[in-house]
């Protein structure tokens, strides 16, 4: 079941893709711990934190505060916001720090450096807010799939308005857009927000506050339900999938004509070429991959010659190939797409895949597996099916490095460089620190249950938030292996 | 483990019969039925709270002088200098600075109800609290605050009420006793010692439904360390802007001590093998497996070597803080106390009593750490305490043998010193300046060891000097 729709932009797939719901595993997909969690004496509700190339930042949400640690002197400043703080991103400049306060409905806006708070309203029973690329608007509405069963309202309510804030600025200013917003696609460089609604699209060019509207479908209430939303890295145009479709619509942003491309059967999955030419669908139906001109929208289709069973696709950061697999369980394999040739080779795997990360590199990616192993080796099959198991994938030459884990892998997050991956194992109170460039993995073993993990830009060390009732964090080295660890920073906003 | 200077609780129970308590005053926060005796600027004070005063005991002369202080003196303590002494008047709210050498004494007032002091390094500041776990009964007369501390500059006479956290129980001071670091349940407070006093409080939990009770204050230059009972966590304070991290030591620590300068945190774990080392100025923890668990360490007075044992066992671990080396000495009898000498060459062990009358049912043994050899001495009754004067003597009170036991800690020999009377308690008066003894004598009686000659004075009517000798 999902815990609302989670909005991702992963991070290794850039800015120009929005997917509406994602499987588990990979950062920021898995949903915070929720039943079968151990109760903690303090409901210190955990919430992702986010990192600078020096800082991390903390909501300390009971608190109304973020707790700001420096990872060299582990030094703890408690910085003021509103109530209820459960969102923190910063920007790419490592500058400012950007808070959505839930109770308080309102965008701190933190100086990385002074800790100096400047706080925009938004509108009130907001619940969730985005960044765009370059960290100089923030995006704030109501999702009605993040909330509750029930929903209470005082006065007035309604679900088609955001508000969007002028980091830099410290200003904000309230949008209308379609009904029931989901999600806020940014084009490259943050110069126009798309933000989804059921079935309208809003177009934000944030410089001169123009709105466009762009229907998909003449009935806004309908059961049509956007999939996943692509846009051009020059933001000309953009692509919508739906929900048990085949159809796409192909949405001129300049023009706002839409027209519909047919793809499948069984479109499972976009994703843009890296120099957005080309948006390939992977079609489920008959395991082949479309290939959509995104200037002509004509459509080619090509079979993997192999069988293969497909349902997912993730092009490489330099665009050069893609990766196709299975995540339904259905197959040990995984097929490297060329590109520029759309020639395929499919290499075997350990287990069936449950979900990859490519390395920014592109060189290598980590795979999630499930399910279990069958390569005909006993004694291999008897072994990995006793743990849970990742692969380190050599995309180049196929070489996969099949790792078992002690316990199920929780969130993975790469260096910025792609050189180290860190993936927490939470029910060993453990994290994997791996080497991608030498296929070398070493365990760490942590004071207690990790439950988000970030890099800092620019290093090889990781931010591990972890379960206490005062807060703890550590810091991983990937190249030395050194960890530090800092509890209790829940308490600096009590000091007095 | 305490050296040098201890509280020596005695029964003067004469006085407790002809005495008693005036009219009109409620009862006393608890009962006068102990003294303290303590050595300061070369003289030896002894508290006798039914008289209201302090003795002064000249060890040279023997000449004793009462000093007179306030009403239902509780508790005396002395600056770590040794220039002052700080004696806390439960009845009269007071406190009575005592300068050790000139022997004049000044009143402070404090607020009251107090029963526990904490003195600054140099005695200029002292925090006066009601530490509600100590024994005895706390009278209320009106009004008492559970939450309160004086802080007291006994220089200047200032008297400072600062309301802080519930059962303050620990205080202490940094080494430039900028700041005061009171402890109270679930809650930190860090007082300036100057005008105006300003308080920062850092509360040990965040959840108001539940509560820590500190059991360990470590104070550094810029940090305190804070322990708490049933738990592993070390919460690090920094002193200069007030901020808290908690170090998990893998284990409830049975000694929190600071070492090496202070650059090292030491903490002894119940139940384990381990003990942590704390880097206090990165928070670092490290780990040194010492193969046995213990309940109880001592630390050399140079802060580089620590001797843990477990009371009973003949077993005792000796700890290389610079080299993290560990040496394990197998022990003929069970371990009770120790202590190191101040060059770290030797250590004294007094082993608990064996059930059967063997030579070695009463014994000490010294360890040449150096030598690694273990050199055990027997006694003619239980050794009830000890005092390390000089790398070169130590000294052992036998109660039931009625005297003295002058250890030789370089050539590992002991000699028998007979007393007076009963030792009840052995002392260093300081480098150079002897040894006292103090003995289980209703009328108070005191025996200063010239060291090295061993010679022997003794002077008696300490706790009578008051009414007989005036």
């Amino acid at each position: 079941m999902w815990i609302g729709l989670f909005l991702v932009i992963a991070l290794f797939s850039g800015c120009g893709s929005l997917k509406l719901g994602a499987a588990p595993g990979v950062q920021g997909e898995a949903p915070p711990s929720g039943a079968g969690q151990p109760v903690q004496p303090l409901s210190l509700m955990l919430s992702p934190p986010a990192g600078t190339d020096r800082y991390v930042f903390l909501p300390l949400t009971s608190l109304g505060a973020v707790a700001r640690i420096d990872s060299v002197s582990l030094g703890v400043t408690s910085i003021r916001v509103g109530l209820l703080p459960t969102i923190v991103m910063t920007t790419p400049d490592n500058k400012r720090a950007v808070v959505f306060n839930s109770g308080s409905y309102g965008i701190s806006i933190i100086d990385v450096g002074t800790a100096a708070v400047t706080t925009v309203p938004v509108e009130t029973y907001f619940n969730t807010m985005s960044l765009s690329p370059d960290g100089r608007y923030a995006v704030s509405f109501f999702n009605l799939s993040l909330a509750g069963s029930t929903i209470s309202i005082s006065n007035v309510r309604s679900f088609n308005e955001v508000s969007v804030v002028d980091v830099g600025a410290g200003t904000g200013a309230v949008y209308p857009v379609g009904f029931n917003p989901e999600g806020v696609l940014f084009t490259s460089g943050g110069a126009k927000g798309i933000v989804i609604s059921d079935n309208e699209l809003t177009i934000i060019v944030f410089s001169t506050a123009t709105l466009t509207a762009i229907p998909l479908t003449s009935n806004p209430f309908g059961t049509q339900k956007i999939r996943g939303v692509v846009a051009l890295p020059d933001g000309s145009r953009c692509f919508v999938s739906y929900q048990g479709l085949d159809q796409l619509s192909a949405v001129n942003l300049m023009t706002q004509a839409v027209t519909t491309v047919s793809a499948g059967p069984g479109v499972s999955d976009i994703a843009l070429s890296a120099d957005g030419s080309s948006l390939f669908t992977v079609n489920s139906g008959n395991n082949t991959v479309s290939v959509i001109s995104t200037t002509t929208l004509t459509l080619t289709t090509f079979t993997p010659p192999s069988p293969a069973v497909i349902n997912r696709i993730a092009v490489t950061p330099d665009g050069a190939s893609s990766l196709l697999y299975s995540s339904s369980g259905a197959e040990a394999k995984i097929t490297v797409m060329n590109n520029a040739s759309f020639t395929f080779r499919s290499y075997p795997l350990i287990k069936p895949v449950s979900s990859l990360a490519v390395a920014s590199s592109s060189l290598s990616a980590v795979i999630l597996h499930q399910g279990s192993a069958s390569t005909g080796n006993s004694a291999l099959d008897k072994f990995y099916n006793s743990y849970p198991t990742i692969s380190l994938f050599r995309i180049a030459t196929g070489v996969s490095n099949p790792v078992a884990v002690t316990s199920s892998p929780g969130r993975l997050a790469l260096s910025f460089d792609g050189a180290y991956a860190f993936l927490l194992l939470p029910s060993a109170s453990a994290a994997m620190v791996a080497d991608m460039n030498n296929f070398i993995v070493d365990g760490v073993s942590l004071l207690s249950t990790p439950v988000y993990v970030g890099v800092f830009s620019g290093t090889h060390k990781a931010y591990l938030s972890e379960e206490h009732p005062l807060g703890r964090v550590s810091f991983l080295d990937g190249t030395t292996k050194r960890l530090d660890t800092v509890t209790g920073f829940a308490l600096n906003p009590l000091i007095r | 483990m305490m050296m040098g200077h201890r509280i020596v609780y005695i029964v003067p129970a004469a006085f407790i019969l002809f005495l008693g308590c005036p009219a009109n005053m409620p009862p006393l926060p608890s009962p006068p039925d102990t003294y303290i005796a303590k050595p300061a600027g070369g003289f030896l004070y002894v508290l006798v709270p039914a008289l209201n005063e302090v003795v002064r005991v000249d060890p040279v002369t023997l000449a004793k002088s009462p000093i007179a202080v306030g009403l239902s003196p509780t508790t005396m303590d002395v600056s770590a200098d040794g220039e002052r002494l700080i004696v806390l008047n439960a009845r009269s709210s007071s406190v009575s600075v005592i300068s050790a050498r000139a022997g004049s004494v000044t009143a402070i007032p404090v607020r009251k109800g107090a029963n526990a002091i904490a003195v600054s390094p140099t005695g200029r500041y002292a925090v006066v609290y009601l530490d509600l776990s100590q024994r005895g009964y706390v009278p209320v007369e009106g009004v008492l605050n559970l939450n309160e501390i004086t802080l007291v500059d006994t220089v200047t006479g200032e008297s400072v009420p600062i309301a802080l956290g519930f059962d303050p129980s620990i205080a202490g001071f940094t080494p430039s006793e900028g700041a005061a670091v009171v402890l109270s349940r679930s809650q930190a407070a860090i007082v300036s010692t100057a005008p105006p006093y300003t308080k920062v409080t850092v509360p040990l939990v965040a959840d108001p439904s539940q509560y820590v009770t500190p059991s360990h204050l470590v104070v550094t230059m810029n940090k305190a360390f804070v322990s708490v009972k049933e738990s592993g966590d070390i919460y690090a304070i920094d002193l200069a802007s007030p901020s808290v991290n908690i170090v998990t030591v893998g284990g409830v620590p049975f000694m929190v001590e600071s070492v090496m300068g202070g650059a090292l945190l030491l903490a002894g774990i119940t139940g384990s093998t381990r003990v942590s080392l704390v880097d206090t100025n990165t928070l670092w923890v490290s780990v040194v497996d010492l193969g046995t668990a213990y309940d109880s360490g001592v630390v050399s007075p140079d802060e580089t070597l620590a001797l843990f044992f477990k009371r009973g066992e003949p077993r005792a671990s000796l700890l290389t803080l610079p080299s993290r080396d560990v040496v394990t000495y197998s022990l003929l009898k069970g371990v009770d106390d120790a202590g190191i000498t101040g060059n770290g060459a030797e250590a004294l062990i007094l082993h608990t009593p064996g059930i059967s009358p063997t030579y070695l049912q009463y014994s000490v043994s010294v360890l040449d750490i150096a030598g690694r050899t273990v050199h055990p001495i027997a006694l003619q009754s239980a050794p009830a305490g000890f005092t390390i004067y000089s790398p070169e003597a130590a000294f052992v009170s036998l109660e039931d043998a009625g005297g003295v036991a002058a250890i030789d800690m370089k050539e590992k020999i002991g000699s028998f010193l007979e007393t007076p009377a009963r030792p009840r308690f052995v002392g260093s008066m300081g480098a150079g300046q002897g040894v006292y003894v103090v003995h289980d004598k209703p009328m108070g009686r005191a025996t200063f060891i010239a060291v090295p000659s061993l010679t022997i004075r003794s002077v008696d009517g300490i706790f009578t000097t008051g009414i007989y000798d005036r």
